[in-house]
This record gives structure tokens, sequence and C-alpha cells, in this order.
């Protein structure tokens, strides 16, 4: 056999350990998706800060986020983190960026969403 | 059950994917850790337990190890509070090696020497199960 074509892959692990939901957001100016997948929306809540709202849920907010980041200029360090003002909800999740030690806006947002989905 | 195909499509054939593009690409172990005060696992997939070494210090244990320590890691964290800005799960060379079963780091900022325990530090691995 060499073309399996399916709807839904349940009960294994490699469905345990595929991402979910992805984004790369260039947060700045006017923020602009580059590439996504299951990722509905991302609003700009102001200067270094995106709430991510997925096309489908979580089915809890424990799931795992990972991040990149990336800034223009920045020479010193740069993060995209879970700050003071983030919220992780089921179905949307808000970070931060920091560059610098300043809430900065990034070129590169970067998020890998891993659990299971509603 | 397993069942052995070299790719896989959606229903219509718009799109597909070669099989080992997700063995490869899937994550074989991820977690969700609150390190703050009796830390604990929130979710997770194949880490057995996560144990708090100290302040800022987590390991995190494997159920199903690593082929090799060649694997790819991933982090994401939340700031202790608003007087710092940049932080990260990171290895700390002396403390511990990576090792197959085992993921140990620290939550450190880029200005200060002693790690911090914070509410999220969630992490992934990629790389071939033993």
């Amino acid at each position: 056999m060499s073309n399996l074509n399916v709807t839904n892959v349940n009960g294994s692990d490699a469905e345990a350990g595929k991402a979910k939901a992805w984004a790369n957001l260039d947060g700045t100016g006017t923020i602009a998706m580059r590439g996504s997948f299951n990722v509905s929306s991302v609003v700009d809540n102001g200067v270094g800060d995106y709430t991510t709202n997925l096309t489908n849920n979580f089915i809890d907010a424990n799931y795992g986020w990972l991040t990149g980041a990336g800034a223009v200029n920045a020479t010193a360090d740069v993060t995209y983190v879970h700050s003071t003002g983030s919220v992780v909800t089921a179905s949307s999740i808000r970070l931060e960026g920091h560059v610098n030690n300043i809430q900065t806006d990034l070129t590169y947002a970067n998020l890998n969403l891993l659990g299971d989905l509603a | 059950m397993t069942l052995k195909t070299n790719r896989i499509e959606n229903l219509d054939g718009s799109k597909g994917i070669a099989t080992d593009y997700v063995i490869d690409g899937s994550a074989k172990a991820w977690a969700n850790l609150n390190g703050k005060g009796a830390v604990a696992l929130r979710d997770s997939m194949n880490i057995s337990s996560a144990v708090d070494n100290g302040i800022g210090d987590f390991s995190f244990n494997v159920s199903n190890a690593m082929a090799n320590t060649n694997y790819s890691f991933n982090q994401g964290v939340s700031l202790p509070s608003t007087a710092y800005h940049c932080f990260a799960f990171v290895l700390v060379d002396g403390v511990a090696p990576l090792m197959t079963g085992v993921l140990r780091g620290q939550v450190k900022a880029g200005n200060a020497a002693a790690p911090i325990d914070v509410t999220y530090v969630t992490v992934s691995i990629n790389g071939d199960l033993a």
C-alpha cells in the first residue's frame, strides 16, 4: 500500500505528539500571519501583546505551548513568554514579546501547541 | 494493530504527506508543568514524572526513552514578575548532561544568575525513540 486516504487518525502515539496548531506571526506594525495551522486569528492587544485564537479548541487549558521569538536590532534577550497579562484557555492563548527588558513588538512570534483537541 | 503506508492523504487527495514526516516530525514527549510551589504536571505525553531539584531547576523523566541524546527540545515559560522580561528553560553546563530518559534544565533570566520558580514551564522533545 502506498497511499492511505483518511479523515482522522485516532489513538496513536503519533497523534498525541503532533502539533495541533502552529503560527508564525509578524507582530510589528499591522500584525500579519506568515503561516499557521488551526489558528483562526491573532489579536494585537498592544505593544508586544498578542492573543492567538484557535479554530478547533483543545479539551482544556493544560496543553503544551512552545515559543520562538525574533526581533530587529535586538542586542540582548528576545523572548515570547507568558506574563502577568497572559491568559491560557482551551480556545486561545495570550503571550507577550519582550526584548532587551522591554515589552516590544516581535518580528517573529512563533507558537507550537501540543495536546488533545476537544 | 499496525498499519503500514508510505503516504497519508486527506479523503479528496488534495493534501498529503509522506509518513516519514509524520513519524519523524511528531513530538515524542511534551509536558506542561506548574513550576511554583508543589510542582505538578498539568498535562503531558510520554513523561512519567517531573522532579523539583531546587528553585527553578526541573527534571522531566521520559517514560519511553529517546534513542540517543541528539534529540531536539523546545520550551516555553512564564515570567515570575513584571521585574523580569527575558526568561527561558535552558540547559546549564555543569548541572546535568542531556540524557536519553531525562531532560533537566533551569529557568533563568538573561541578566540574573540564579534560577527562579515560575508558573509555566513547557517542553517538547523531537527525535527517535529507543
